[in-house]
């Protein structure tokens, strides 16, 4: 009787070392209860910089607006569309949008969806006791402006040996090589949850 | 003769045979595409790299694809104004396109780019010309970490060497992708604007209509504005760069779109731009009622003592150019006149002052309020309203009659509501009481015996309007003796420093 206890508490004690092991998956998305996930046209405004590397965002905007189109499962707009659209509305990256200007986003660029990203770090790491290897964390949100709600949010975050396969190999050792594979797996999400022009 | 022209024959089918063989082993000629200098994010947002612009050439050269000559689009960039690639909207692709017969404009950015560390980011994106969206894009990064070779054999040394591998293996599908590419024919225009002035009107009256529209080509032979007021042609003005054209708007009410057509060419194929822009036909005046609250009704009238609400009712909700303010006095003189761009408010209060600030005198004034609409249409409403904000003065005199003293009171000044209610208190220098009364009208005269030797008395007196305005005045001396008043010069014991 004592035995099978023992033998019930030590399975237990390992299942929940387990579970610990199993870490936190790096990338979540949450997407809004009801949102229409047709997608076809989207526009990429430019992402908002957290981080104290100037050139943060154009990096991150300029390398997710390219995994985008070659995805090819959107009508991306063309990031000078874009651009003209905040120059005429005055608009400085990280504005708040407010009805009238998404409602005048989807007029003049006949688009779906905007895509909002938020780079909230990016840097270089050796957090496993090794070389530095860049690390990158993102908020990509994606909002419906047919009915300017938000459609879904996506945290996500990497270090570049987060791809090692064994010994070097696999591993990433540039940030954009670390935003394209990112961005990717956004991408992949999307697609996963439905997201798209099906 | 008849064998050497036989022979000649067959030769020449021979070379043409040879010759067609030759040139089917050779590709079909792929459509020059657009480069654009690489964007270079390791040098700042606006950073260019034309070293590496160069290596991109050599790259797309050795991929069997044509370019258009850097000068020539150096020379573009500068001839409109293109700094940097956040501006490059479709219009200026289906330009670039339209300019050099070209299907794809390719930009590049250089994501990142380490020297010391020989690490290398490049992303590449292919616009169409057609519509000026991205139709193929490309991103690769790596660096010598990621490139061990085994025993070090061909190990990439600088970012030079990581370069060109990446180049080939990113650009190779575009290479297929411009063999495919084909220039579309297109008369291709971009919509600035077109502005009618006004865009409220009178049945009848006049529009202007300003039109901003750039072209990628030839300019088209006629431009007209259609709306229900027909057709009307638009002449182009070369100083300012844009199309004019003026009609008269129709007189029923109503909102009215206009249309723009592009007529091109010799064939006048006709191209349609639907609701560009539209106009409002407004006939009628906009409907303005006023109603005036906190106002005191007496009788007929509508009185101010302290001050009123005026609430203006527009009947028929639509936007409104102005609004006016004006108060007239009895005589007609105008005492206030405020002019407002845009919408009424909703409410008001007027105080009983004039424009300057300062109160007005009481009295009857006519307080009208103006209003116009766009189209300018007016309406008005008025409301009389009889202003009394303080109550009228009460003289008092000391008189004698037949051997007696009589305390004279009376209204003084002007006023259009008498006072109603008063209370006078007569008193000797010395504090005897010599009268204490209330009354309701004026003038009154009341009889005291005034204390022997005393040559002045004081008045205490309170009284109230109609509206409730008040007087109050304490201890008021006044004369029992008639006489004159003189003033003795005065001079000062000693000099006081001013400070």
């Amino acid at each position: 009787m004592i035995k099978q206890k023992l033998t019930k508490i030590l399975l237990l004690c390992l299942l929940l070392m387990l579970s610990a092991c199993a870490g936190r998956p790096a990338l979540q998305t949450r997407v809004t209860a009801g949102a229409d996930t047709r997608v076809c046209s989207l526009a990429v405004l430019p992402f908002d910089n957290w981080t104290t590397k100037p050139e943060a965002d154009l990096l991150a905007y300029r390398l997710f607006n390219s995994a985008l189109v070659s995805s090819g499962h959107f009508n991306v707009v063309a990031e000078g569309d874009v651009g003209l659209f905040r120059l005429r509305q005055r608009l400085l990256p990280g504005t708040l949008l407010h009805k009238s200007l998404y409602d005048a986003l989807a007029d003049q660029l006949s688009v779906d969806v905007v895509v909002l990203g938020r780079v909230v770090e990016m840097g270089m790491d050796s957090r496993r006791g090794s070389d530095l290897v860049p690390f990158v964390a993102l908020q990509v949100d994606l909002h419906d402006l047919r009915n300017d709600r938000l459609l879904l949010s996506t945290v996500h975050q990497r270090w570049g040996d987060d791809y090692r396969k064994i010994m070097h190999f696999g591993l990433v050792t540039t940030t954009s090589g670390v935003l394209q594979k990112m961005s990717q797996e956004i991408i992949n999400d999307w697609k996963l949850k439905g997201v798209g022009c099906q | 003769m008849p064998v050497f022209a036989h022979l000649h024959k067959s030769a020449t089918l021979l070379v043409a045979l040879v010759l067609f063989l030759l040139l089917s082993s050779f590709p079909a000629s792929a459509q020059k595409i657009v480069l654009m200098p690489m964007a270079d994010l390791s040098k700042g947002a606006n950073g260019v790299n034309f070293t590496f612009t160069k290596a991109v050439e050599t790259t797309l050269k050795q991929l069997g694809v044509e370019l258009v000559s850097r000068n020539d689009v150096m020379l573009f960039m500068a001839g409109n104004k293109v700094r940097t690639y956040q501006y490059l909207d479709s219009y200026l692709v289906k330009k670039i396109g339209s300019e050099f017969d070209s299907p794809l404009v390719l930009i590049g950015t250089i994501a990142e780019l380490d020297a010391a560390d020989a690490s290398i980011g490049i992303s590449f994106t292919a616009l169409d010309t057609a519509d000026g969206n991205p139709v193929w894009a490309a991103s690769e990064a790596t660096s010598i970490r990621e490139q061990v070779r085994a025993l070090g054999i061909g190990q990439p040394e600088t970012s030079t060497d990581l370069a060109r591998p990446l180049l080939k293996e990113m650009l190779a599908p575009l290479a297929k992708f411009a063999y495919a590419a084909e220039v579309s024919e297109r008369r291709d225009y971009q919509l600035l604007g077109l502005s009618l002035s006004p865009g409220y009107v009178q049945g009848g009256q006049p529009l202007e209509a300003t039109l901003k529209i750039r072209f990628l080509g030839q300019r088209p032979t006629l431009i007209a504005a259609e709306s229900a007021a027909g057709k009307s042609y638009l002449q182009y003005d070369r100083r300012s760069d844009s199309y004019h054209g003026k009609w008269f708007a129709p007189s029923a009410d109503g909102s009215y779109p206009v249309d723009l057509r592009i007529e091109w060419g010799r064939e006048q194929t006709v191209q349609k731009v639907q609701r560009v822009a539209s106009y409002d036909v407004i006939n009628s005046p906009p409907g303005l009622t006023m109603e005036v609250k906190k106002g005191i009704p007496v009788g007929q009238r509508l009185a101010v003592r302290d001050h009123v609400l005026i609430l203006p009712r527009v009947a028929d909700v639509r936007p409104l150019a102005g609004w006016a303010l004006e108060i007239v006095g009895e005589q007609g003189d105008s005492r206030v006149y405020e002019e407002y761009e845009g919408d009424i408010p909703e409410r008001m209060i007027w105080e009983g002052r004039s424009s300057d600030g300062f109160m007005m005198s009481n009295g009857t004034y006519e307080v009208s309020l103006h209003i116009w609409d766009l189209a300018g249409n007016k309406s008005s409403a008025s409301q009389t309203l009889v202003l009394q904000a303080s109550a009228p003065k009460i003289q008092a005199r000391i008189t004698h009659s037949e051997g007696k003293a009589f305390l004279n009171l009376s209204s003084e000044g002007s006023f259009e509501f008498p006072i109603t209610a008063w209370e006078a208190d007569l008193q000797s220098l010395g504090g005897e009481k010599l009268i204490k009364t209330q009354g309701q009208h004026l003038p009154v005269a009341i009889e005291f015996k005034p204390i022997a030797g005393e040559l002045y008395v004081q008045l205490s007196l309170q009284g109230e309007d109609l509206l409730g305005n008040r007087l109050q005045v304490k201890r008021q001396k006044l004369p029992i003796v008639e006489m004159e008043k003189t003033i003795k010069e005065q001079k000062a014991e000693s000099w006081v420093p001013d400070f």
